[in-house]
């Protein structure tokens, strides 16, 4: 038996700002001409075996560069350069060994938690960032699952993930690390490390007696620090749901590492010259291991006009950071300064939700954030969010509006995704959006690292205007 | 069984781990060796643990005769980055001898060690000094006169200390071409030309130190009492741009300088002291 789905998907973009790239003026460009194929095959070849595979050619619909050497004109992958995903690729043996355990081995994504997107439970699968407005995506993994039903209203699951996988970051992530220059190209300011203010006062009292017009930045190197895929390094969850009446109820365990990196060390390295001192910023992050002991619920109550509510909080153990900055000139120690970045505290994340339909013409999600997903209680800290999104629907669902709104209650930032949705046929739609940023673009306190907006900073992206076609099969 | 085994052994690694990025960053940049003369914790003695400790020699008696090591140990505060202070510990090394009347004692510098620590007490080599041997030669040629009291002890005050400069009374200046500035190390730079670790280069000074001894204690080959300083340094110039700042040096609230005087054959010389200093004065009374 065969199963063939999938998806055609035409994004294109446009920034509408000029503002948030990386030099000011840069803007109101296509910033995306992009066209996914997704092929996705399930192959039954006995009752109780399962196969999936799907795989996702991407083309990006740019060149490579825009001064492309003309002895590359004929190479595809310069001219019109693609990826292939691999999002799926599994095998799952049901009642095996016993009529109620499922196995499962392969590459695969699993979801846990009961708030969507926002899960602090869910932590098998590091986010796929790397399109910041398709943030539901996750990095597949290899892993086995074992699957356990020994009641109706019991689930077991167990995952073991021998080799850890880092979150993929947007592009304009390293635009946390850029130091910013004016038109002269003099330094005018370098984003503070996770240090204290004294610290960060410390540094710049070191720069401050020499002139910015005679110091040459280059663009900061940062680097991944990844485990070494020992035995150790290995991710294991167990996940028991109980099913009792209109509640689902989740109590998980997770050991491994947070998948959105944490600064833990950096060099800068200053090599004195004439006219001009170099400077070269190398910093390198990691994945912090962490436990995670985690509850989730959903419940639908038709007491209460039908509202569904969802629930998630976990209590995370994360292993300590200590953050080390040090200043080399020609090789040679000039000052060093530590400070502990994650403090091995035990804290919580969490987030609870509603839902609920109003006729056929609304629907309304509201969340209540204690954490974004990739906030680890390190010194940027976590803040806190509501997100609201409400989807207006008429001409029988051919017409949709989803507005896509989160105000950080810390910093006040916010992101706001409308998107107008017009299924012209079945299983074909047509996507008009946008995708706005608000909040400070600069840190309040430039001395402070836990002063930069969290949808404000560069790093955040760009606004875009977005037109997206879909074929599905 | 392997995966029971694994759940087992997952969580009880969380026991000792931690990422250090300090370590990582040594790992990357091996650190140099700790030089000479640092100290460490706040108000620890330039004593170095092990060596050979020797007696003092007994051809001294009080103030009065003999040859002496002199260790004026000036514990200190200095903000070479602004607050929070880190801690200067200046050692200063003479040799010591009587003037034929015995009304004074002349002090022969023979050199000058600097320990320098960061608010957490980790060694730092930002704007560490080294004094060089041309300089050694400079101040050694003009020997710091410690008035006594003529019965075998030391008790001085407002005892004057210059460093390129001309006139007790005079001020420490930041303008090269003072008056009172000249160039004592004849190297062609105003003031006094100091050497710096870190950066690398070397700056172009004053300095006026003001020593008050007070009354210490005398035992068979020892003189040994509290020292207060003033130090008033100013910079004339430096080889960078990086260099050329005044930064006050203050004495350390909590910590007790100490002058420390040993006596020592008539054949010790500077070099011995320089040498042998971190294990000379262990044992000192206090």
């Amino acid at each position: 038996m065969f199963d063939f789905s999938g998806y055609e998907m035409s994004d294109v973009r446009f920034d509408i700002d000029d503002y948030r790239g990386p030099t000011p003026g840069q803007g109101y460009t296509f910033s995306l001409n992009r066209n996914d194929v997704d092929l996705k095959l399930r192959i039954t070849p006995h009752p109780r075996v399962v196969g999936v595979v799907e795989t996702r050619l991407r083309f990006y619909g740019f060149v490579s560069s825009q001064t492309l050497a003309v002895a590359d004109l004929w190479d595809a992958s310069q001219v019109s350069p693609f990826t292939l995903y691999l999002d799926q690729a599994y095998v799952a043996v049901k009642s095996l060994p016993l009529s109620w355990i499922d196995l499962k081995a392969g590459r695969m994504q699993v979801t846990w938690g009961s708030a969507d997107i926002f899960s602090p439970n869910d932590n098998l699968n590091s986010r796929d960032f790397s399109d910041p407005l398709d943030y539901t995506r996750k990095v597949p993994n290899e892993m086995l699952e074992v699957d356990a039903y020994p009641t109706s209203w019991l689930t077991l699951n167990a995952v073991w993930v021998p080799i850890f996988q880092p979150s993929w970051l947007p592009p304009s992530a390293p635009l946390a690390f850029a130091v910013q220059q004016n038109a002269q190209g003099c330094l005018t300011q370098f984003p503070a490390p996770p240090l204290s203010v004294a610290q960060n006062q410390q540094l710049e009292g070191l720069f401050s007696a020499v002139n910015p017009c005679a110091l040459s930045f280059a663009n900061p190197s940062v680097t991944t620090y990844l485990p070494n895929n020992a035995l150790g390094d290995s991710q294991v969850g167990l996940r028991a749901r109980i099913a009792v009446g209109g509640l689902d109820l989740g109590l998980n365990y997770y050991y491994g590492r947070f998948g959105f990196p944490v600064a833990y060390d950096a060099s800068v390295s200053v090599t004195p010259g004439s006219p001009q001192t170099n400077i070269a910023y190398d910093a390198e992050v990691i994945y912090p291991r962490m436990q995670v002991a985690g509850l989730d619920f959903s419940y639908s109550a038709p007491w209460l006009f039908d509202i569904g509510f969802v629930g998630d909080a976990a209590v995370i153990f994360p292993e300590p950071v200590n953050f080390a900055l040090g200043i080399y000139e020609n090789g040679s120690p000039l000052l060093t300064l530590v400070q502990p970045n994650v403090s091995g505290q035990p804290f919580v994340k969490a987030t609870f939700g509603a839902e609920r339909s109003f006729g056929d013409f609304l629907y309304v999600n509201a969340m209540y954030i204690h954490g974004f997903f990739d906030e680890f209680d390190d010194a940027y800290g976590l803040h806190d969010y509501v997100s609201l999104t409400p989807e207006f629907k008429i001409l029988h669902d051919r017409l949709k509006l989803r507005i896509a709104a989160i105000l950080d209650l810390t910093d006040l930032s916010n992101v706001v995704y409308p998107q107008l949705t017009w299924t012209v046929l079945p299983s074909v739609e047509v996507m008009l959006g946008a995708f706005i940023l608000g909040g400070s673009t600069h840190p309040s306190n430039p001395l402070d690292y836990a002063s930069r907006s969290k949808f404000g900073q560069l790093a955040a992206g760009r606004d875009d205007a977005i037109l997206r076609v879909t074929i599905t099969w | 069984m392997h995966a029971l085994a694994l759940l087992v052994l997952l969580p009880t690694a969380a026991c000792d781990w931690g990422e250090d990025g300090l370590a990582r960053l040594e790992q990357l940049h091996p650190p140099p060796a700790v030089p000479a003369g640092t100290n460490g914790a706040a108000c620890q003695m330039p004593d170095a643990d092990g060596g050979t400790v020797t007696a003092p020699d007994e051809g001294c008696l009080g103030l009065l005769s003999g040859q002496w090591a002199v260790r004026l140990v000036q514990f200190a505060n200095i903000s070479p980055l602004g607050p929070p202070p880190w801690n200067l510990t200046i050692t200063d090394l003479f040799l010591a001898q009587l003037s034929s009347d015995k009304s004074s004692l002349q002090l022969t510098f023979c050199g000058e060690e600097n320990a320098l620590t960061d608010d957490t007490g980790a060694p730092q080599t930002l704007g560490q000094n080294t004094i060089p041997p041309a300089l050694v030669s400079a101040l050694a040629a003009a020997p710091l006169v410690v008035p006594l009291p003529g019965d075998g002890t030391l008790q001085a005050s407002g005892v004057v200390w210059l460093w390129g400069l001309q006139g007790l009374a005079n001020p420490a200046t930041t303008e090269a071409d003072a008056g009172t500035v000249w160039d004592q190390d004849m190297d062609g730079n105003p003031g006094v030309t100091v050497d710096v670790i870190s950066p690398q280069g070397a700056i172009y000074l004053v300095k006026r130190a003001i020593f008050d001894f007070e009354q210490g204690s005398v035992t068979p080959g020892w003189l040994t009492g509290p020292l207060e300083f003033t130090v008033d340094q100013n910079a004339l110039g430096a080889t960078s741009a990086l260099l050329d700042a005044t930064v006050p040096i203050t004495p350390r609230s909590g910590c007790a300088s100490v002058y420390q005087l040993k006596c020592v054959d008539a054949a010790f010389t500077c070099d011995s002291l320089v040498q042998g200093y971190e294990t000379l004065f262990v044992n000192a009374p206090n």
